[in-house]
């Protein structure tokens, strides 16, 4: 331990980024996550987001759905707390922040009428490239989740290469690429975690 | 028992939180730190101890207010519920504290 050690942040941290790591650690959140981005690709043929916000529902619910069934009997019931450290709340003032300016820049290109259709097609993939690998990155940090550093990086990734451009090039593969992780961890999951057995599951206390 | 240190650095030990001091229920409460709530397999998975020292080590924390125990049926199954109080967290953060304190006049000791 070193001079500059602060007790409280060593043993706390240790023991907050185990039990934070459990709300990816089952791939559900991943699963959604990249179905969300094919149904992206979709919105942006259409120029809407209706189906993410129809999505958004259905996956809370979903995933509570399979947690209940599959994940609690594993691993027990937990809830997560949201009482979130400084660097948390300075992340998310700045993703925010590019949020609030990514609509402008979408507004700009694309105008409020959409008469640019190539700059409000442009602009939505700026921004939905933009939202995606800070949240990925965000999501890597806060739950302490190295892969999902990986999804960030494969889509600034694919932007830079230009292929951003015409969405349907990066976001459906990408979609499809997190999805299928997001499957493999939980059923990867399932297999390290098995069910207690009715004798088992009851609880002592 | 009283204890009366010659060593002044060492009279922080001596005022150390036992309850928390117990490595089993430090790592209980330092769980139950980071979530709102967790039922009994979720801190026995976390923690690794066993069902039966998780129990006695429960029971003691809720006689001294730092968690609650809440019993109830989910999905037909019976499950206990803990939630670390607002008395336990402070005296989490206040033990870690103290902690802290005492690795530091121990350092400064041997640095001296």
């Amino acid at each position: 331990m070193s001079t500059n050690s602060n007790f409280r942040e060593i043993d706390l941290q240790a023991v907050g980024k185990q039990v934070n790591r459990t709300v990816v650690e089952d791939g559900l959140l991943e699963i959604m996550f990249g179905i969300a981005l094919i149904l992206s690709s979709f919105n942006l043929m259409i120029r809407s987001f209706i189906l993410n916000y129809l999505w958004i529902p259905v996956a809370i619910f979903l995933i509570e759905f399979i947690r209940k069934r599959f994940v609690y009997p594993r691993t027990g019931y937990w809830q997560i707390s949201f009482s979130i450290g400084r660097v948390a709340r300075i992340f998310g003032v700045i993703i925010l922040a590019i949020a609030v300016l990514t609509v402008i820049i979408t507004i700009v290109l694309g105008g409020f009428g959409g008469a640019d259709q190539g700059g409000w097609r442009r602009g939505l993939t700026i921004a939905l490239i933009i939202f995606s690998v800070l949240f990925f990155c965000f999501i890597a940090y806060w739950f302490h989740v190295p892969r999902w550093y990986v999804h960030g990086i494969l889509i600034g990734v694919a932007f830079i290469t230009g292929r951003a451009y015409d969405a349907h090039w990066v976001v459906i593969p990408l979609g499809v690429w997190i999805t299928l992780a997001g499957v493999y961890v939980f059923v990867s999951f399932l297999r390290r975690n098995p069910v207690q057995t009715p004798a088992e599951s009851k609880d002592v206390g | 028992m009283s204890v009366d240190p010659a060593n002044e650095d060492l009279q922080p030990l001596v005022e150390i939180e036992k309850i928390i001091h117990e490595p089993a229920r430090l790592m209980i409460l330092a769980t139950l730190h980071h979530v709102e709530s967790a039922d009994f397999l979720f801190v026995e998975r976390q923690t690794g101890l066993t069902r039966g020292n998780l129990s006695s080590h429960m029971s003691k924390l809720e006689e001294a207010g730092y968690i609650e125990v809440q019993k109830k049926f989910v999905d037909r199954i019976p499950r206990t519920i803990l939630k670390i109080t607002d008395d336990g967290r402070s005296a989490l953060l206040s033990y870690l504290d103290h902690m802290e304190q005492v690795i530091r006049n121990v350092k400064g000791r041997r640095n001296d």
